[in-house]
């Protein structure tokens, strides 16, 4: 039997949204996935969790900076209280259960921001000096990553890589018990790593035909069976 | 807690990076959660064998507006077809064939009409004096069959939205019609056998009182 992996999804007005290249990957992958949208009813997270065998934290829109203890900036918008307090409960609840999750750019902001970390709210204004980090083509290559030796990225992706880019916000100062494992040449934090937990900044959903990002979906399914 | 999967259609590819998603009406996920069950929603690939996913789930919706394509009946498309959706016709196909006889199913709308057409009936271009679709929400009656289900949920008259350019032609032997529009056109149907019932109205988009009835009815069967 298939390892079955929940996706969590975005939303606009009328629908709930979920990019397809993550089902995509997944299937490439050698899993069956499902889509998760927010519930409103945290209580069941549990049996969301139940008969899956493992979690992807999608990207999308930016977490409320509330979670941090910051005002918003200016730049930072469309955050929604629904999907931000559904996925704390649902990462927390996963991590209780040792479920393997793999967190995409919002997803690993996200994480974290559970574990304690903060966020640049907007790269552009705030750290001017940057490389591009929010290309609108997310299938084009943007920018290098060095990878930390030892890690499981270092397994995933060797010691460095070029790496896609679409995120207007980035992670400030790391979580407790997040290791950094991969760094952008302007320092940006690119990756970071727990057990049973392998989070990037970049979107390899987007760019699965090739065998270095397809293999985060392979690592994920084969940790999940 | 029963767990229910919704099937996603497509969104067409849009941006500069032209990204598909999967997507599924927010209005009928909040109706299944406002019921109590879980929703969850089995995105389109290419998976031929969806056994998998039936183990994990207690019941299946369909539902969905786009027409499907009258190939799967063998009739060619008209200029009141509109656009279709290829890629979900296949897959949603492969899926509620393979779910028949294993699990619950609940169409509306376009899943309604799906249903139909897995079990062998036909659709047909609707050529009627009263209003099944307009540009913007139209409303007629329906007469509800005595001794149904929905007799049970709704009773003998309902006012429903409609929003359809075909209805169903030839109904599959093994459904019975249960609601028809004042015109003839069947409007719900039960199977005689397996737990698998079918609108073709939106309950979700009507009322959250009309909606809670029959997804509470749903989930009773599983």
């Amino acid at each position: 039997m298939k390892p079955m992996i929940g996706i969590t999804a975005s939303f606009d007005d009328t629908y709930i949204i979920n990019d397809q290249n993550y089902a995509n990957s997944l299937e490439k992958a050698g899993a069956i996935p499902v889509i998760l949208p927010p519930l409103h009813d945290l209580s069941r997270v549990d049996a969301v969790l139940a008969r899956l065998d493992g979690l992807i934290l999608s990207g999308g829109q930016d977490i409320s900076p509330f979670r941090y203890d910051q005002d918003p900036h200016p730049n930072c918008a469309s955050y929604s209280d629904l999907r931000d307090a559904y996925e704390i409960a649902l990462y927390n609840k996963a991590r209780q259960l040792e479920l393997p999750i793999l967190a995409i750019c919002r997803g690993m902001q996200l994480v974290n921001v559970i574990h304690g970390g903060t966020l640049v709210q907007d790269i552009v204004s705030q750290r001017p000096d940057s490389l591009e980090h929010a290309k609108p083509d997310v299938t084009a290559t943007a920018h290098r990553i060095t990878i930390e030796s030892g890690s499981v990225m270092e397994q995933i992706m060797g010691g460095s890589a070029v790496v896609n880019s679409l995120h207007h916000q980035a992670i400030d100062q790391p979580g407790e018990g997040l290791k950094v494992t991969a760094r952008a040449g302007d320092d940006m934090i690119e990756a970071l790593e727990a057990d049973n937990l392998i989070a990037v900044q970049f979107h390899p959903e987007r760019l699965f035909s090739q065998p270095a990002f397809l293999r985060f979906f392979e690592e994920l399914v084969r940790r999940a069976k | 807690m029963k767990h229910i999967g919704i099937i996603c259609h497509t969104k067409p590819a849009s941006g500069p990076d032209r990204v598909i998603y999967n997507r599924v009406e927010d209005r009928l996920v909040q109706a299944v959660e406002r019921t109590g069950m879980l929703p969850v929603l089995i995105p389109i690939t290419s998976l031929q064998d969806l056994t998998d996913y039936f183990i994990r789930l207690d019941g299946l919706i369909f539902a969905g507006t786009t027409n499907i394509a009258p190939f799967y009946y063998g009739e060619e498309p008209t200029d009141k077809t509109g656009e279709l959706d290829l890629v979900s016709d296949q897959f949603e196909m492969t899926i509620l064939k393979q779910a028949i006889g294993q699990l619950p199913i609940l169409g509306i709308e376009r899943g309604f009409q799906l249903i139909n057409l897995a079990l062998g009936g036909t659709l047909s271009q609707i050529n009627s004096r009263i209003i099944h679709f307009g540009s913007g929400t139209t409303y007629h009656s329906l007469n509800i069959r005595k001794g149904t289900l929905l007799h049970g949920l709704y009773g003998a008259r309902l006012i429903v939205e409609s929003n359809h350019s075909y209805e169903l032609g030839d109904l599959a032997k093994d459904l019975k019609w249960t609601a028809k529009a004042p015109d003839g056109c069947i409007e719900a149907f039960e199977h005689t056998e397996l737990p698998i019932m079918g609108v073709q109205f939106p309950p979700h988009r009507m009322s959250d009182n009309y909606s809670d009835l029959l997804l509470t009815a749903f989930l009773d069967t599983l």
